[in-house]
């Protein structure tokens, strides 16, 4: 978790850019699967890759803890692999080392998301540790007290981190009281009042049979795979009692909020409501992004803001769909003297979406390079697995990759244009700024 | 970011797909049909077949990072690494970032100390339509003034977001400035402000002239095509490039005793105190690499993941950390680190932190380690090599960095024997000699008490 944090320091690899990929596909041949002890299981076979990868995702996130609890969620992820079954925390973690297996335990606002990966030789073991510490975590105190201050610690680090507060804040804007505008980290109080007795009721009530969806690949055949599944996952209770989360309210006026700190750039976040995964025209929003900010080197913002004036390394836009709300999230980072400028043009870059569309020849480019980039997403065993667990969270049908660059292509230049208009005009824009910007007008 | 972190990963945990054990048990063979070929004009080609998914990885290595930047214009390299994209005679005003994109194409570079990469993913189709644009831009560059100008404020963008913007980082390239002393490995590889200020279209081209050339590259190729398919299309786009026959002064680096050994600095920008460590180490193939494979597992052994040595002892066993590990990175064409951190759990005595921290390290030079903690620490490395099977991008990254840096395919080939045949011994013996805290330098970097609003 944080054991790796500081070579990222040490290793002072510099990148070009930070684009936000946002594409897929291949024709993977996806086959459902149903196994002897009822999981379903979206699996994709491999046979030249000795390394198997599966992804679940469990209906319930960081939304559905309770609001006095907030980091309940996250701090039982964290305590997964600190001990399991008969083993303590050193024994379950030298098990998973010695084999090199992969276990990732992550925490989303309305999901969690756990995985794992293995070498195909070690997979009875890998699937036997992974189910134990879904299904018989041993939130041993000392292990909770542990986790619980690195976890304090973290949130203490990203008080004082620009972009993580930056970030944090314009989820608070968004969405006020809604339990949207939490982190997943948890809060201070909460992490504090939650008791082993609250992660033992974690573990019975919020991951079950009931909330989950399976996504594998790997080199074995479809009955082994269920039948590891199976071995794993059979321990886990029936139900969950997650409740349903209320819809949340959108802003009704444009916020600007700036943030203190004295450091040489500004870290701003801006963004607004957008559509919902299931909404028909979700395409043509796609698109539109790509166009604006999605797009790494050949976005507008890109060229406005970065190549034509200088003004930002990084400058970017994406899309994020949440349960029952869409939003379209945009950063820049600017010199403080500039970063009012930064923001101007990027306003500036919506205003002109909104009243006159994109060109033929920018939709035409943006198809092509969404269309021909899908294969890019199958790259590795997890990005398959991973994919197959997307697809069923959206409720996207088994055969979305085979589908899913028509969906692309059937957007047409009115459609673009028309979300353009319905997704940018008088809709309010949430930013927030942290640093000491230049040239603000704070009375907004 | 996710780049970044990438790359530390597989930097660190380094090289190679084998056949081999640890020990008992043996691992399955992964076939791997690697093709490599040096072209007439001393280009390097390898191309390693990945049959996931229908796109390749398509990369072309310089021999050249922030180590060559000439003194007081540090950042040049990462500098021309920016400007590559602005454009040819006859791909002008970023038309390669575009032609990629139509193209379904994905793209980035990077620049390290040693070395700066260029890279696409790509329908395999398009393949020669990459290989055009590289070997077109290797040689016909061509950059104005104002694209000079323009890019070199992003570029100082670059610099506030990743350094100027924190205090850790600044903290770290300080230490690293001290610690190397006038090695060019002391220098930030995107330049220190003032530097890169000063930098400009002369000094980009003169740079680019001398070390992009086919001598000095390596191209990789990993994915869904037929090896000989790919290296013919090699020939065909990158051989009618002429080699420049620049030669390159061989310096002889050394990393000198410090006059000063400590770093003491303070930020109210932070919640908990790093404490840190380096010494100098050998890479692959600077002097002693043989000692190499020896530190890597020693690297592991001592702070590798969660069951290592420091972890357990620093966060698990005694409280008094979050977290704690080393770092190592055997891949680099010089003299390199090893490296020992700590962060320290907010409200324990730095003092009391700093003991526990010597006092790992002394127990590890006074007792040794164990056979269980060499098998173990093997079979990690070894199991987590076999990983990058999975991606095509990690298997063109660890050839790519490899060749890079001077290393050759059987240097990778090797590794995993490598690794298996370190004894105890070997282990204390590398330790002896890299451990040594007349020659190290620590950095301690801690919260300001004063009030933060």
């Amino acid at each position: 978790m944080k054991v790796y944090s500081l070579l990222n320091i040490f290793i002072l690899l510099t990148v070009f850019f930070l684009s936000v990929f946002s594409i897929t596909t291949h024709a993977a041949n996806v086959e459902r699967v149903i196994s002897p002890g009822g999981f379903e299981i979206w699996y994709v076979r491999e046979k030249s890759i000795p390394v198997i990868a599966l992804s679940i995702g469990f209906i319930g996130g960081s939304s559905s803890d309770p609001i006095n609890k907030q980091g309940l969620t996250s701090l039982a992820l964290n305590l997964l692999n600190e001990g399991a079954g008969d083993l303590d925390d050193k024994q379950f973690q030298k098990a998973v080392a010695d084999k090199a297996i992969r276990m990732r335990f992550r925490s989303g606002r309305d999901f969690i998301r756990v995985s794992l990966q293995t070498l195909s030789k070690n997979r009875e073991e890998a699937f036997r540790l992974f189910g134990l510490a879904l299904t018989k975590p041993r939130f041993d105190l000392p292990a909770i007290n542990r986790v619980r201050s690195q976890l304090l610690s973290d949130i203490a680090a990203q008080a004082k981190d620009p972009q993580t507060l930056a970030s944090r804040r314009w989820y608070k804007a968004m969405f006020g009281n809604h339990p949207y505008s939490r982190s997943s980290i948890g809060t201070v109080n909460g992490l504090m009042s939650i008791s082993r007795n609250d992660l033992q009721e974690f573990r019975n009530n919020r991951i079950g049979k009931s909330d989950i969806f399976i996504g594998a690949s790997g080199n074995i055949s479809v009955s082994e795979i269920s039948a590891l599944v199976d071995s794993a996952l059979s321990g886990l209770p029936d139900g969950t009692n997650n409740s349903r989360i209320d819809i949340s309210l959108p802003p009704s006026v444009d916020h600007l909020e700036i943030i203190d700190m004295e450091i040489p750039q500004s870290i701003a976040v801006f963004g607004l409501r957008s559509l919902t995964r299931d909404d028909p025209d979700f395409y043509a929003a796609y698109i539109l992004n790509y166009i604006l900010g999605g797009g790494g080197f050949t976005s507008r913002l890109y060229k406005e803001v970065r190549e034509n004036r200088g003004l930002a390394y990084s400058v970017y836009s994406y899309l994020q769909s949440l349960n029952d709300v869409g939003l379209l999230v945009g950063g820049v980072a600017t010199r403080n003297e500039a970063i009012s400028e930064s923001l101007s043009i990027i306003k500036h870059e919506l205003s002109l979406l909104s009243n006159l569309g994109v060109t033929q020849g920018e939709l035409d480019d943006a198809k092509q390079a969404i269309t021909g980039g899908f294969a890019l997403r199958f790259g590795t065993g997890l990005s398959v697995s991973e994919m197959l667990v997307s697809m069923q969270v959206q409720g996207l049908g088994i055969d979305y990759i085979q589908k899913r660059n028509d969906y692309i292509n059937a957007v047409t230049l009115s459609d673009i244009n028309s979300v353009a208009r319905r997704l940018l005009s008088n809709t309010p824009l949430v930013t927030v700024i942290v640093g000491s910007p230049k040239g603000i007008n704070r009375a907004n | 970011m996710s780049l970044i972190k990438f790359f530390s990963i597989i930097i660190i945990s380094s090289l190679v797909f084998v056949d081999f054990c640890t020990g008992e048990e043996a691992y399955d063979a992964p076939k791997f049909d690697l093709k490599y070929s040096k072209l007439n004009n001393g280009l390097q080609v390898v191309v390693v077949p990945h049959r996931r998914a229908p796109f390749v990885v398509h990369m072309v290595w310089y021999r050249v990072g922030g180590m060559d930047d000439p003194v007081g214009k540090s950042g040049l390299s990462h500098f021309l690494e920016h400007l590559m994209f602005k454009g040819t005679k006859d791909y002008p005003d970023g038309m390669f970032s575009k032609l990629v994109a139509r193209n379904g194409g994905r793209e980035n570079a990077f620049t390290s100390a040693d070395f700066t990469g260029y890279f696409q993913r790509i329908s395999s189709a398009k393949l020669p339509l990459v290989m055009e644009l590289e070997a077109d831009r290797m040689t016909n560059l061509v950059l104005t003034n104002e694209v000079v100008s323009l890019e070199r404020s992003v570029v100082l963008e670059e610099r506030s977001a990743r350094i100027d913007n924190s205090p850790k980082a600044k903290f770290f390239e300080e230490l690293n400035k001290l610690f190397y002393s006038d090695h060019p490995y002391g220098v930030p590889i995107v330049g220190w402000r003032s530097d890169i200020e000063g930098l400009d279209r002369e000094d980009v081209l003169n740079f680019y002239r001398k070390h992009y050339t086919p001598e000095n590259a390596i191209v990789v190729i990993v994915g869904d095509i037929e090896p000989e398919k790919a290296l013919d299309l090699a020939r065909k786009y990158y051989q009618p490039i002429k080699p420049k026959n620049v030669q390159h002064k061989k310096i002889e680096y050394r990393i000198k005793q410090p006059t000063i050994s400590r770093l003491e600095l303070k930020s109210k920008r932070l919640s908990e105190a790093t404490i840190v460590r380096f010494y100098p180490a050998p890479s692959y193939i600077s002097g002693m690499s043989n000692i190499a494979p020896s530190l890597e597992l020693l690297a592991e052994i001592l702070g590798g993941n969660i069951t290592s040595r420091l972890y357990r002892d620093l966060v698990v066993e005694k409280k008094l950390a979050t977290s704690a590990g080393t770092f190592y990175n055997p891949v680099a064409r010089e003299l390199t680190k090893f490296g020992i951190y700590m962060s320290v759990l907010s409200g324990v005595d730095i003092k009391v932190a700093e003991q526990a921290f010597d006092n790992a390290i002394r127990l590890l030079l006074e007792n040794g380690v164990t056979d269980l903690e060499l098998n173990s620490a093997k079979k990690r490395l070894i199991q987590n090599f076999l990983y990058s099977l999975d991606s095509p991008t990690t298997i063109a990254n660890i050839y790519g960095g490899a060749l890079a840096v001077g290393m050759t395919p059987e240097d990778i080939d090797q590794w995993s024997l490598k690794i298996k045949n370190i004894q105890k011994t070997d282990i204390m013996r590398a330790a002896n000699l890299v451990i040594d805290e007349k020659r190290s330098v620590t950095g301690i970097l801690q919260p300001s008490t004063e009030y933060l609003r």
